[in-house]
């Protein structure tokens, strides 16, 4: 390899389907390299009624057939039938960053398609929620090489994916209350059918969809005798009709659209009526987040705890996108479902929540730890908000606070910080259950180390005494 | 030979799933399914399987 040049290759999440693989342009565009098989598929499937008009409301990603001469040639050289080129999505996210109303309407989404497809003589062969990403709160289905015609007698192939990743932990969720994330993120495939309906207790198999789709299905998949048929030859001899897919996936739709997740109270779900701030305080922190989201119009920004998401919204007034992470499930999901009744028309607010914690952020997984990336590698930010969160991560989580403030600067942003003093009742509070040992978080220190590695630009102490907002900018360049 | 379970692809038990969703429709495919792979199921059963996963 000649020093110093870079080797191009398709994108690393995409090499399961042979038959289309994604590439990216030099400036971020985003390409999709067809076989002959893959080629006649989307002339087909781009015809098709069900198709355009998904496209046309924003369900199926923005796609055109390019010409291969006009686009860069796909990093393997080989020969390739055709190139499509999509819209790009301002930022990818992964299932094990959703909500449970994020999954819940991926899903519906997947069904909604699967079931004007099935009408047209057309399946998805893929069942995966990774299929689909966000725009805002709109979900949208981006592999569209999935979408093929289907044969006569052909069964659902991505059945099995969709229960992994989408049915089960929606039913863990909303039947166990047990968090979803984990799993996914423990395993990318998703939870295993003769796994999962282990967990599934008596009183569960009375719940909707549970018996069949998770025991049953759970029992069949276990089977040593099952697993050594391969009944596909065998069902379509016996009449396997499509009627069949399609009735399965109306009980899904059905299934699905009623599953429910609402726990009365999480950690951090009352904290907008629970804090320290006066409406004066309130009101100047306001100020500040906006003043600065203002002084530069960013492309991304991260509100690391978010939780309502009161300043992911004051920031998305002069951003391009945002995305708005909270550790708190409950407090992402009802800021999800707000932010999604606040959408106009087809517009929707550009705020992307996700489910994340910054001490255990989301990592780079999969096949050679790159099939799955860390946040900071799908999108740097330009604009870091960390407002009342220093104090959680510090004393709750334990991270030394230097290096909180090196690890926010090396992401190269501007950043708008708070620090709230030991005095302030919140923090009294969460020194209350253990001993005080964090005596790196005093005002003084966090003033000397934002100074080590950002140009403080303001600074300013709310009337409370107790908290102080910082505008900074990185001294670092990523 | 003995069959090394690890060597045929989960996602039988997923097919037949589909068949026994499919209410009065999809148990007429299903009796028509056991009826032509009775015998292959009942041999395998007889002769019985390799536990091994490698």
């Amino acid at each position: 390899m000649a020093g110093g040049s870079t080797i191009r290759t398709f994108e690393t999440g995409s090499y399961r389907d042979r038959d289309a693989r994604i590439f990216y342009g030099d400036s971020g565009e985003v390409f999709r390299a067809l076989s002959v098989h893959a080629l006649e598929e989307w002339q087909a499937a781009s015809a098709a009624r069900f198709f355009q008009q998904g496209m046309a409301e924003g369900k199926i990603v923005a796609t055109e057939l390019v010409d291969a001469a006009r686009c860069p040639a796909p990093p393997d050289n080989a020969s390739w039938a055709g190139v499509l080129k999509h819209e790009s999505i301002p930022f990818v996210s992964y299932p094990y960053e959703w909500t449970f109303g994020m999954l819940k309407d991926a899903a519906l989404l997947h069904l909604d398609l699967l079931q004007t497809a099935l009408k047209e003589g057309f399946t998805i062969k893929d069942g995966t929620a990774y299929n689909v990403q966000w725009v805002g709160q709109r979900p949208v289905f981006i592999d569209v090489a999935s979408f093929e015609r289907l044969t006569p007698g052909q069964v659902w192939a991505g059945y099995r994916q969709f229960c992994q990743t989408f049915l089960f932990p929606l039913f863990l969720q909303a039947y166990k209350n047990v968090a979803f994330q984990p799993a996914l993120r423990g395993c990318l495939d998703g939870l295993k059918p003769e796994e999962f309906g282990n967990l599934m207790s008596f009183r569960d198999l009375f719940r909707r969809g549970v018996l069949a789709h998770a025991y049953l299905h759970g029992k069949l998949e276990a089977n040593r005798t099952v697993r050594k048929t391969n009944p596909q030859q065998s069902l379509h001899r016996a009449g396997f009709a499509t009627a069949l897919i399609q009735r399965n996936v109306t009980q899904l739709i059905r299934i699905v659209s009623r599953l429910n997740w609402s726990p009365r109270e999480s950690t951090w779900s009352a904290y907008a009526g629970a804090n320290s701030y006066s409406p004066d305080d309130k009101e100047h922190k306001a100020r500040f987040v906006r003043e600065a989201a203002r002084a530069r119009r960013s492309a991304l920004v991260w509100d690391l705890g978010c939780n309502t998401g009161e300043y992911s919204r004051i920031a998305a007034e002069s951003a391009r996108y945002v995305i708005a992470m909270d550790a708190d499930h409950l407090a992402v999901d009802r800021l999800y479902q707000s932010l999604k009744g606040r959408g106009v028309e087809d517009v929707s607010v550009p705020i992307l929540p996700l489910v994340s914690n910054v001490a255990d952020p989301s990592a780079n997984l999969g096949w050679r730890g790159r099939e799955r990336k860390s946040l900071a590698e799908r999108g740097r930010p330009d604009l870091i908000l960390c407002l009342a969160l220093v104090h959680h991560l510090v004393i709750g989580c334990g991270i030394p606070m230097r290096e909180l403030l090196q690890w926010l600067a090396e992401l190269g942003a501007s950043l708008v910080i708070e620090f709230v003093d030991k005095t302030d009742p919140m923090v009294v509070q969460l020194l209350g259950s253990r001993r005080d040992i964090y005596a790196d978080y005093d005002a003084h220190m966090f003033d000397v180390w934002m100074n080590e590695f950002f140009n403080v630009v303001r600074c300013e102490r709310l009337g409370s005494g107790t908290r102080a907002l910082y505008y900074a900018t990185s001294r670092y360049r990523p | 030979m003995p069959q090394l379970i690890a060597y045929f692809d989960p996602g039988s038990g997923s097919l037949l799933l589909q068949v026994l969703v499919g209410g009065s429709a999809g148990l007429v495919v299903f009796a028509r399914y056991l009826w032509e792979a009775a015998p292959a199921l009942l041999k395998g059963r007889k002769h019985g399987e390799s536990t091994q996963e490698a």
